[in-house]
């Protein structure tokens, strides 16, 4: 029996106008975003090329090790297809210098600043969107139109009983939707395909994921309207409130949740952070000055090109006198620095973690809704939400710790290499370096590119660690049951209020 | 005249008895209730923030009037003040740019700064245009659905037009009577709204620009309901006009704006700030290979005296003005890239609908763009400044621009008296700045609600009525 009507809805809907008319919208959509999004891949993974020969150029260049610096890039994410995520405003580049340990950047990433005024488009926007609001026109007259039309009377004297067919005709209506969702969805695999033909079975189960958790999706906004639909009477009314529903779940509540977490959990303004980075400047430049004024002796440097990270200069040529007291310096400063650093890292930490608290209360009364849970949990999904970038951000800093530790076997710290390109023996005292002629045989003087350039090739590289699947697992699985007990909350609410429905 | 009026109470009466009324009007009041409070903390807060940032940028500039060079150098921090129109339209300006750093030699890019969280997922901002535009023409299309083929499901429809009344006359009755139903729930929403800001004391709003507001707004929510009448007397069911209305909707309202980051970056790409950046080097290679190279201008031997100074302060001057000219290019390109957008998303009357809004209320890339032409102003205002300063003192070689490339020497050590130090201060655009603007965009509300208007009524007197 409840086959038989299952059948029949599923009949009746494929000659509706709503079906053919939302699938194809649908797939209108669904199309032309998965062919912009791979486009953009594409671009995206162009410019992680570029950026990626950019580092190995600058590394070849360091002609000593206190300018070293390199790019932390991670390869754009293939699933952002299906969700962009956070990553599409944070970004997939972290800068390591000796100075700084990479922390979340907070910066947008957009090129051109005033584009942020725009949205961007992903598949979960479409599905999160055009199914649910699909999903409650065909849930809002299932039962409330048959009792219109009079058939409901005719449907119930034939036996059936009530849950019977509530349940046929879910799974008709279902079925339907599924229909229309799977014809788009299979023509984003065609696109998805073509475009990225290594596509691993990792993924694949990750698309899978995606397209249960979508179904459950749609069940919810079907459910929300069937139980509309068993407590009114005329499937105007149904229809009125399924919209006010639809509205205020999917359009209010996401954006108003994050309009008042920013109220509730409110931040320090971004000032705070940099006058904390600011001091912790001034306090380090006081102490080497300190050490400066009580350690003076005459510098006799040629060639010097200013480095202007630290307000240093990178040399060719000094005094015996002057080589030892840089290597003191250096020795004075280096724990400085380092400790600076550390500091300069805890205060980002420390503000990163409101930031990161106002984003959780954000996201907790986002819940409220199924297109908070459905954003977020499509986000895991497709590895674009801050879980990920945190990830990346603490891969990057493990990474400098390994760069560290290549530079200290190669005893970079202490060698004259780290602030200078002489060697041990142009170190001459004052009379003598005076006396010799420092020009090229054209008669130019040398420039730092004329020295050999520091030998790199054994440097650590940045290979970023992928999330593994039964990391994220844990996470969506549960927020897959949440999807899963809503759902079977809702049914049930729905065949109890089509049990005390009046058919008359 | 009495005759549309008699329709439009039959319609109001009728309007009233129904559950979507009441739902408009409870879900507008509370949007408005909320946004209102919100803006009000919002606001409070930042007007606290702007005071301690200009009183903090006001005692280093005291400080730094002690020698004319270091204020020459000194970078201020030039801010954008807060702006109490936002509750009517915030334009997404919490993503927008707020802050210029300047000497008065060069402006820094642009920088966001404040109390934004980059990590928070929702896009916009409940203000009252996003009532407006997001929520109310959903709303309008959920009242205006059913207009006509609700009538013929009813069999009502064959009997209002049986009369001896004109079909114009019932057609504009229906219409003032679906305004009017929207017009309520608005209107009391917006003044809560005004009342709760008023309550809070400190904020002044402007109530020519409210006013202009609630006025285009009112246009807008027509021109939706004069669609929704259109598609509704298409169909001869009312589904049928209800899916069609909702996808349109979703089209108009989500879909258009948010192509707007594809445009811009496939039809109008701008170069990228690295490019910048090396492009501002390239040129400072050249200017010296081909003016400077063979004379003695990159001497430096201390004396600001020396016969070959002049030169080496032209040096300087010829890249600071290269520097600013790419500098002021880059910027001009971003505000094109984004108006040009903007142009091709105004298909959507939703986007014309928000871009009209920010328009009135002085906010968005407009503003931007006011602010960025303010602050360089304000640089060249700062520079003539140290120039007259700087004239008297017999000490000074009058270089301006010599500490550029020699740190100290070319300008004046005396102090100034701070009083007479220009302050920056952001004058947000009024109305008449971008009356021409808002002109087009009202006139293309306006065009399209009389197309909607005749293309309707012209389908209803065509509609089977039976």
């Amino acid at each position: 029996m409840i086959w038989k009507i299952a059948k029949k809805e599923f009949h009746n809907n494929l000659l509706t106008f709503r079906f053919t008319f939302g699938t194809l919208i649908l797939i209108l959509l669904v199309l032309s975003i998965t062919l912009v999004s791979a486009r953009n891949f594409v671009d995206l993974r162009q410019e992680y090329m570029l950026s990626s020969q950019e580092n190995e150029k600058r590394l070849r260049e360091n002609r000593v090790y206190c300018t070293i610096e390199y790019n932390v890039i991670k390869s754009p994410e293939v699933l952002s297809v299906l969700n962009l995520g956070v990553t599409n405003r944070l970004g997939n580049s972290v800068l390591l210098s000796l100075r700084q340990i990479p922390s979340p950047e907070k910066k947008y990433t957009q090129e051109n600043p005033l584009l942020n005024i725009f949205t961007s488009l992903d598949l979960t926007l479409v599905y999160k969107i055009v199914i649910s609001l699909l999903a409650m026109l065909f849930a809002f007259d299932v039962i409330s139109g048959e009792k219109e039309k009079g058939t409901l009377k005719l449907l119930l004297s034939q036996g059936a009983s009530r849950f019977k067919i509530i349940l046929g005709k879910y799974f008709g209506n279902m079925l339907t939707l599924i229909v229309s969702f799977l014809i788009s969805l299979f023509i984003s695999f065609l696109v998805i395909i073509i475009h990225f033909p290594n596509l691993g079975h990792l993924d694949w189960i990750r698309i899978f994921f995606f397209t249960v958790l979508t179904l459950f999706y749609i069940s919810v906004f079907f459910l929300l309207g069937l139980i509309i639909s068993s407590f009114t009477k005329k499937s105007s009314h149904s229809l009125i409130f399924c919209l006010f529903i639809w509205i205020f779940f999917v359009i209010i509540i996401p954006d108003l949740s994050t309009y008042l977490a920013t109220v509730f959990k409110s931040l320090p303004p971004e000032k705070t952070v940099e006058a904390q980075i600011k001091e912790l400047y001034s306090q380090t430049r006081n102490k080497i000055n300190e050490w400066q004024k009580v350690n003076r002796v005459p510098i006799y440097i040629r060639g010097a090109s200013f480095n202007s990270d630290e307000g240093r200069y990178v040399f060719q040529g000094a005094t015996k006198e002057t080589v030892e007291h840089f290597k003191k310096l250096i020795a004075f400063e280096e724990p400085l620095f380092k400790e600076r650093t550390d500091s300069i890292w805890q205060v980002k930490q420390d503000y990163y973690f409101l930031l990161r608290n106002q984003e959780k209360l954000a996201t907790l009364l986002n819940r409220i809704s199924p297109t908070g849970l459905f954003q977020e949990a499509t986000e895991m999904i497709a590895r674009t939400d801050i879980t990920n970038y945190e990830r990346f951000i603490q891969q990057a800093v493990l990474y400098r710790e390994s760069v560290f530790n290549y530079l200290e076997t190669k005893d970079a710290f202490r060698s004259l290499r780290f602030f200078t390109v002489m060697e041990e023996k142009d170190i001459l005292p004052l009379e003598e370096y005076k006396k010799i002629d420092y020009r090229k045989p054209d008669g130019s003087y040398p420039t730092l590119e004329d020295y050999a350039p520091l030998n790199l090739t054994d440097f650590p590289r940045f290979r970023y660690q992928e999330e593994r699947l039964p990391d994220v697992f844990p996470r969506v699985i549960l927020l897959l049951m949440i999807f899963i007990f809503i759902n079977l909350v809702l049914f049930f609410g729905s065949a109890w209020a089509f049990n005390l429905y009046d058919v008359r | 005249m009495t005759l549309i009026l008699e329709i439009v109470f039959k319609e109001l009466r009728e309007n009233f008895n129904t559950v979507r009324f009441y739902l408009i009007l409870i879900l507008t009041i509370m949007l408005f209730v909320v946004s209102s409070i919100i803006f009000v903390r919002n606001h409070e807060q930042k007007i606290l923030d702007y005071r301690n940032d200009v009183s903090e940028n006001e005692s280093v500039l005291i400080e730094k009037s002690e020698d004319l060079l270091q204020l020459a150098r000194f970078k201020q921090s030039l801010l954008k003040k807060p702006n109490p129109n936002e509750v009517i339209s915030e334009a997404n300006e919490k993503f927008l740019p707020n802050k210029f750093e300047a000497n008065i030699f060069y402006l820094d890019f642009p920088e966001i700064e404040g109390r934004g969280n980059i990590l928070l997922r929702g896009f916009n901002t409940v203000d009252w245009e996003f009532i407006v535009a997001v929520v109310l023409s959903f709303l309008a299309f959920v009242l205006s659905y059913d207009a006509v083929c609700g009538e013929k499901e009813q069999k009502t429809l064959s009997l209002i037009f049986s009369n001896s009344v004109k079909a114009v006359k019932v057609y504009l009755g229906k219409f003032f009577g679906l305004l009017i139903t929207i017009a309520i729930p608005f209107f009391v929403g917006s003044v809560i709204g005004l009342l709760i800001i008023n309550l809070s004391g400190e904020i002044s709003i402007n109530y020519g620009r409210v006013i202009l507001f609630l006025l285009v707004s009112m246009i807008f929510l027509s021109l939706f309901l004069l669609i929704g009448m259109t598609v509704s007397s298409l169909f001869s069911q009312s589904v049928t006009s209800a899916v069609t209305l909702l996808f349109i909707w979703i089209f108009v309202a989500f879909v258009i704006p948010a192509t707007g980051n594809l445009i811009a970056n496939q039809l109008y790409s701008i170069p990228k700030r690295g490019q910048i950046v090396k492009k501002i080097g390239t040129a400072q290679e050249d200017i010296y290979n081909t003016k400077y190279k063979d004379t003695r201008a990159g001497r430096w031997n201390g004396d600001q005296f020396a016969p070959w100074v002049p030169l080496r302060a032209q040096w300087s001057t010829d890249i600071m003005n290269a520097r600013n000219q790419i500098y002021d290019d880059y910027i001009n390109q971003m505000i094109i890239q984004v108006e040009k957008t903007k142009r091709i998303t105004r298909i959507s009357p939703v986007s014309v609908f928000r871009y009209l809004a920010e328009e009135i209320s002085g906010t968005g890339v407009k503003r931007f763009e006011k602010f960025y032409i303010q602050a360089n102003q304000f640089k060249q205002q700062m520079y003539s400044f140290v120039e007259e300063k700087d004239r008297p003192d017999p000490k000074s070689p009058h270089f301006l621009t010599l500490p550029l490339t020699t740190g100290s020497a070319g300008i004046s050590r005396l102090p100034v008296e701070y009083p007479a130090v220009p302050q920056f201060e952001e004058k947000i655009p009024e109305l008449r700045d971008n009356l021409s603007l808002i002109i087009i965009d009202l006139t293309v509300l306006v065009i399209l609600s009389i197309i909607f208007f005749i293309v309707g009524y012209f389908l209803v007197v065509r509609y089977d009525k039976r």
